[in-house]
């Protein structure tokens, strides 16, 4: 049935940008201020100019391969063995941002609205969603993604807008915050924050019109930078830095102090449904994922039956951290770190290794 | 076939089931059982402890649909002591029937003793704590807040929250205090290129007429007329049911009190800082001598034309800060033979009243450089903006560059209405003088 999957453009696309972008609702404009200062939105701007150059590389070569994913490439260019090597990789890396993610968004949750429940039926609340998205598979995520994507945008521009009349240009000042060098030391680092276009090469196969993969990507990078810049920037001018990299949730931080006159306040709990409506999107694309690579690896006949065993392991992970703090510190010290390696360097390599080869192989065919 | 209706079916259970569990499990709450504080006081108490005191609203008194309340029951206070806030909270919610809930709070009050040793421990609780919200406004009180809080009775309004609301927010039409929220107070706290203010408040003595003959008798000594708004929180010559104030504000340093601004200082705060709204301003007729008794008066309702435009420079290393003030009113009042409505006059009224608020600005300023050593009208974030690293600009102290600040202040006054009459024709001149 899945294999039948099709997935417009505009669907594509709307799942690209909600995967980049949820972690504007977690804690990201902090995170970044807290690694440069008043100058993130600058090393945002540098990295998605990286993140486009790349894709910019990887796009003229994936088009030979269009109507294949990224473990077929991987095949190709490291035959069967690489293959499963390569899937683990992908694998251990999903569930590695998924867990800390699904953690990070059962935190939230309890520290500003459930706070008697525990943090285990929290997550517990999450899986279930994340079950039905990932049963259901790519074509109903994507087209409630379709459905979802543009109100959840609107959503968050008119948070930020709202708080326009509190905006003071001299927030981001001094330009370069903490200095150019620890702009780019970190910029680099700071690449992992858009890991998850690597999604794009999962669901090329599904697309329509598989030519307007290039298309989908770029638009999908930009306008991800874009909302990444906007978001912190205009948190930025409201927090100064340093206070900037005291709140655990900026966004939530500005949905509160919006006010109009004595009426028109306390509109947090719109963004609760905001939030929950971006994380339920991203975790269920994230199961549905992690459930699919598996699937590929290793040849598997069916999907569906991977998903209660793939919910337990990332359950059972996402309550091993210790706590709050500790949450934070796997995602800023490590993935942060390291992701990026994976998810944007690794498939660069694995596309020209697997256009090499088939040129050989073409080569080698033809004489 | 059958199979995937099952599955389905327990798909949508699974959807619906959080559904209701997350509106009344664990944490459900009944209205009914919660007490909201509507302000809260804080004082120092014995043996380093922190004396709380909560005014609770007692809704049943407020008024149940179209039923009155009863005014006087609108509110309860309670007075506890302990080392922390919350310490506090949980010993008052051992002997009351109901939770105590700040998400309704309008206004904290700290004591000016604690304000004065530093205040950053309580803001960690306000920023901190769920239920403390940034707009809630936040006061230091000259006597005790506890006090203050007892006698911020309402009287024409009978909810005691929407009481306190309308009472900060006068800062609006008066000038008088700052509005700070807690919000606000910090940011600033942790700004580098501006320090914090607070609403000054105080319980007044004042019960009588000779009360108010003993209070000018006092100040006459030293001489002249005051102003209205020339006072602070506790020395206005008010007789009023309700005994709270909240006249000028109170200048911080980081996160201690350093001093005070009386209510016609803050007026020229909110000017510079650009916070200004419409206030009735009075001053001395032109060409008269200024702050003698019976001298005669000119009204006007001020507001802000532009935001006031603050620039910066560094000369022989100290700061030379250049603001400029727009301002354009309404004609109120004239209480003296001469008419200013039009004309040649009007122009005199005009450079007359930007001479006058400019020197009054400009003293304020100064007020602020060397007593107070407090840049509270965020002059250095245009200096800010001349920076590219962080650590240039904090190794370049601003804190410290302001006391040596020189000021070059413009200020410019128009008059663009004069009332509902156009002119003023005295009574001399319609009988003709008797000299005549």
């Amino acid at each position: 049935m899945e294999e039948k999957a099709k997935i417009g453009n505009f669907e594509a696309f709307c799942l690209l940008l909600n995967m980049v972008c949820a972690k504007i609702v977690l804690d990201y404009p902090r995170t970044v201020s807290e690694d440069v200062g008043s100058a993130a939105w600058i090393m945002i701007i540098l990295d998605t100019i990286v993140v486009f150059v790349f894709f910019a590389i990887i796009s003229p070569l994936y088009e030979k391969f269009l109507g294949k994913d990224l473990i077929d490439i991987s095949e190709i260019a490291l035959k069967k063995v690489g293959k499963i090597i390569i899937g683990i990789i992908f694998i251990v890396q999903f569930l590695y941002m998924t867990h800390i993610t699904l953690r990070e968004f059962a935190e939230d949750i309890k520290v500003i609205s459930l706070t008697a429940t525990p943090i285990s039926v929290v997550i517990i609340l999450f899986c279930i969603a994340m079950i039905v998205g990932a049963y259901l598979g790519i074509e109903a995520i994507c087209r409630v993604y379709a459905l979802s994507v543009p109100i959840l945008t609107g959503a968050l521009t008119l948070i930020l807008m709202l708080n326009s009349p509190k905006f003071d240009i001299s927030r981001i000042a001094p330009w370069f915050g903490l200095g150019v060098e620890t702009i780019l030391k970190k910029g680099l680092t700071n690449l992992s924050q858009f890991s998850e276009i690597v999604v794009l090469l999962l669901i090329a196969p599904f697309l329509n019109n598989k030519k307007a993969f290039k298309g989908i990507g770029r638009l999908g990078i930009l306008l991800s930078g874009f909302f990444l810049a906007m978001a912190t920037t205009c948190y930025l001018l409201i927090y100064q830095f340093p206070t900037s990299t005291e709140f655990f949730l900026p966004m939530y931080q500005m949905a509160r102090i919006i006010s109009f006159g004595r009426f028109f306040t306390r509109i947090e709990p719109a963004f609760i449904l905001i939030w929950v409506l971006t994380a339920f999107l991203y975790l269920s694309s994230s199961l549905y994922f992690i459930t699919y690579i598996f699937q590929r690896t290793f040849d598997l006949k069916y999907r569906r039956p991977l998903i209660v065993p793939f919910i337990i392991i990332l359950f059972t992970l996402s309550i091993l951290p210790e706590n709050l703090y500790s949450t934070l510190q796997i995602d800023m010290q490590i993935y942060s770190r390291f992701s990026w390696i994976i998810a944007i360097l690794l498939p660069l390599i694995l596309v020209i290794i697997a256009s090499v080869r088939s040129r050989k192989n073409k080569e080698a065919g033809n004489k | 076939m059958k199979r995937c209706s099952y599955i389905k079916t327990i798909l949508i259970l699974a959807l619906i089931f959080p559904m209701l569990i997350m509106s009344g499990c664990i944490d459900n709450i009944e209205v009914d059982e919660m007490v909201y504080v509507v302000a809260m006081g804080i004082d120092e108490g014995t043996n380093e402890n922190l004396r709380i005191t909560l005014l609770m609203a007692v809704p049943i008194a407020v008024g149940v649909g179209p039923e009155p309340g009863e005014v006087d029951e609108a509110t309860n206070s309670i007075t506890v002591e302990a080392p922390t806030i919350l310490g506090g909270i949980s010993v008052v919610n051992s002997m009351i029937s109901k939770k105590v809930n700040f998400s309704h709070a309008k206004l904290i009050v700290i004591s000016r003793q604690l304000a004065e040793k530093g205040i950053e421990r309580f803001m960690n609780t306000f920023m901190r704590y769920r239920e403390f919200r940034p707009d809630t406004y936040i006061g230091i009180s000259i006597d005790s807040a506890g006090e203050v809080l007892k006698s911020l009775n309402p009287v024409l309004e009978i909810n005691p929250s929407k009481h306190i609301e309308l009472l900060m927010e006068a800062y609006q039409y008066t000038g008088f205090s700052s509005g700070t929220t807690i919000g606000e107070f910090y940011s600033r706290m942790e700004c580098t290129c501006n320090e914090a203010v607070a609403i000054l408040l105080g319980s007044s003595q004042i019960e009588n007429e000779k009360d108010i003959e003993n209070m000018f008798s006092m100040t006459s000594n030293t001489g002249g007329v005051i102003m209205e708004g020339d006072y602070e929180a506790t020395d206005m010559p008010v007789i009023y049911e309700s005994k709270g104030r909240q006249m000028g504000t109170a200048v911080f340093i980081k996160d201690k009190m350093v001093g005070e601004l009386t209510g016609l200082e803050t007026n020229y705060y909110l000017m510079v800082s650009g916070q200004i709204g419409a206030i009735n301003y009075t001053l001395p007729e032109p060409n008269k001598k200024a702050y003698v008794p019976y001298s005669n008066y000119v009204s006007i309702r001020l507001t802000q034309a532009r935001k006031p435009e603050i620039n910066v420079k560094i000369e022989d290393e100290n700061p030379v800060i250049r603001i400029k003030v727009s301002l354009e009113g309404d004609i109120l009042s004239i209480t003296g033979k001469e008419d200013y409505s039009m004309g040649e006059k009007l122009t005199e009224l005009e450079n007359y009243a930007s001479d006058y608020i400019r020197e009054e600005v400009l003293s304020f300023l100064v007020k602020t450089r060397d007593e107070l050593k407090s840049d509270i009208c965020a002059t250095g974030k245009s200096i800010k903006k001349k920076f590219l690293y962080w650590d240039d600009w904090v190794s370049f102290n601003w804190p410290k560059r302001y006391e040596k600040a020189d000021f070059n202040v413009e200020l410019s006054v128009k008059i663009r209405r004069s009332g509902v009459m156009v002119k003023n024709i005295n009574v001399d001149g319609v009988f003709g003088s008797e000299e005549k």
